[in-house]
């Protein structure tokens, strides 16, 4: 889907009420911390919108693909800060999924499984698997978000998913 | 529970969202860092560097001067500085670095000498991406264009300054950006010459070509300043006056010295050539101590201007002329030069004077909140 629009105010409300969720959403199952993937999913926002106060041109097309690789960039700079604690180590804890108005504890027990299942990818494969499947995010998108050829993209993609089945049959 | 199939793992991290109340709380926090044209005031500026420095350093609210005082001591954001286009951090550069450093230039005088700085960083990406061999058309077009651009904004501030009577200062302000671009015409005649590549030195031409032609635009204004400088209320430009003789004296002192010391490894020509330009700056310092005394302070502003530049460009002539065994990159006038004029400048209560006081004194962004 493209999106061209001007970066005012009001259209940039816009953007961020049809984004919020899914670049939230985004952030959190790459970091596995609620607060965390909220700081960074605020920082996101601001970011693309001081970016766009900078250009004379303020037309974008694809705000979306813009949004998620400023938050997949934002993310590699939380990851290269982090020196000592592992990101996994939220397997022991379980996952800090708020419940909201519309969710169940038992939604809550099976995104918390969910999370274990995926997060036992490693990182290159659970971001593309999460884009393509979760974020419903076409490969050619992806290929432009992570930097990489439309061919590599797909390989990966495939990969994840091979990979991911089988953590899947490891299940007890 | 029963095993997930991937269905399943989608269905469920797909249901991964904010809460309402996270959702408009966040919103409104975005919106809230978001600077528009209104927000001029001292802690609005620093709360939208601050927004910008959040994300970099700590999830947590910090300090404003603590942010600051990060960002100004390095990371990403210093790593950025030399970046050149093509770079990875040259939009970090340009879009941080330049960004909050124009929303931290206070007074006008701070801004335009801030776009005089930014339109100088280009013709200096331009010259150190040909030295690699890096340089390409579109690139060098759009650096030309952003150049152009700067300089025209520092025009505009330069007016600004000039209409509301801060004459003196923008006159120095302009003279100081005709000096910095009069020292890259003469990087870019060096590169030409140096440089075998035949499409190379045509870029570097045209890049001369437009440099030049700033220039003169800051030229024109340079005279029309004068012409008011001369003819205006002369009172209100004691004090920067008296604050340039120091400058003007100083400079003229060391370049004496430094053109001395190196008498002996200087090859004849240039020597000469330098006293004889030292000469030049001695008499307008002098031109400049009789308006002084006169009380013509705008006049006495002009010869001292001017005597500061001729001292620094006989200096230049001397490093041009490659002393043996020395750094001959020529001078431009740096912080240490403006240290001199401005010891002099918080004296008195003279209105202009005051203004100009605080200008300089915010221009230099001490942060002590």
């Amino acid at each position: 889907m493209k999106h061209k629009i001007k970066v005012v105010q009001e259209e940039y409300e816009k953007v961020y009420d049809e984004f919020a969720d899914a670049i939230f959403r985004y952030c959190y199952l790459k970091v596995s911390d609620r607060e965390k993937a909220k700081d960074i999913m605020q920082d996101t926002f601001i970011k693309v919108w001081v970016y766009f106060e900078n250009k004379n041109n303020k037309e974008i097309t694809n705000i979306r693909a813009f949004l998620y690789k400023t938050a997949s960039n934002l993310i590699i700079d939380e990851y290269r800060r982090k020196t000592t604690t592992s990101l996994n180590d939220m397997t022991d804890k379980g996952y800090d999924v708020v419940s909201n108005d519309h969710k169940t504890v038992h939604d809550n027990a099976e995104i918390n499984m969910a999370m274990n299942i995926v997060n036992q990818l490693d990182d290159k494969h659970k971001e593309v698997f999460i884009m393509r499947y979760v974020e419903d995010i076409s490969p050619k998108e992806i290929a432009k978000i992570i930097g990489r050829t439309e061919n590599a993209t797909s390989v990966r993609i495939n990969t994840a998913v091979k990979r991911l089945r089988s953590l899947i049959n490891e299940q007890k | 529970m029963d095993k997930l199939k991937q269905k399943d793992i989608e269905r469920a991290l797909k249901s991964v969202s904010l809460t309402d109340a996270e959702k408009a709380r966040i919103k409104e926090n975005v919106i809230n860092a978001k600077p528009t044209k209104l927000r001029n005031s001292f802690m609005d500026r620093l709360i939208y560097v601050r927004s910008i420095l959040i994300n970099t350093k700590n999830y947590k609210p910090m300090p404003i001067a603590l942010a600051l005082a990060i960002f100004l001591s390095g990371g990403a954001a210093f790593a950025a500085e030399g970046s050149l286009p093509g770079d990875l951090l040259y939009p970090v550069k340009v879009g941080v670095n330049e960004r909050v450093g124009e929303v931290l230039a206070f007074s006008t005088e701070a801004k335009a000498e801030f776009e005089a700085k930014l339109a100088e960083k280009r013709i200096d990406e331009v010259e150190r991406l040909t030295q690699k061999g890096k340089i390409k058309a579109e690139v060098s077009e759009e650096l030309k264009a952003k150049f152009e651009a700067r300089a025209e904004k520092a025009r505009e501030r330069l007016a600004e300054l000039e209409a509301s009577g801060q004459l003196g200062a923008s006159a120095e302000s302009n003279l100081k950006f005709q000096n910095k671009l009069e020292a890259r015409l003469e990087a870019l005649a060096n590169l030409a010459d140096e440089d075998e590549d035949e499409s190379d030195k045509e870029e570097l031409k045209e890049w001369s070509i437009k440099v030049k032609n700033e220039n003169n635009k800051h030229g024109l204004l340079q005279l029309k300043l004068e012409a008011g400088l001369k003819s205006g209320d002369q009172e209100g430009f004691e004090n920067r006056a008296k604050g340039r003789l120091n400058a003007a004296e100083n400079k003229i002192n060391e370049v004496t010295a430094f053109i001395e010391d190196r008498a002996d490894r200087t090859d004849e020509e240039i020597y000469a050539e330098s006293v004889a330009q030292l000469e030049v700056a001695t008499e307008l310092l002098s031109e400049g101590k009789v308006s002084l005394e006169a009380g013509a302070y705008g006049e006495a502003l002009i010869s001292l201007n001017k005597a500061f530049y001729t001292a620094m460009e006989a200096k230049n002539l001397v490093k041009k002329g490659k002393v043996r065994g020395e750094d001959n990159r020529p001078d431009e006038v740096d912080e240490a030069d403006e240290e001199d004029a401005d010891d002099n400048e918080d004296e008195e209560n003279d209105e202009e004077s005051e203004s100009e006081a605080n200008a300089k004194a915010k221009a230099k962004v001490k942060i002590s909140i």
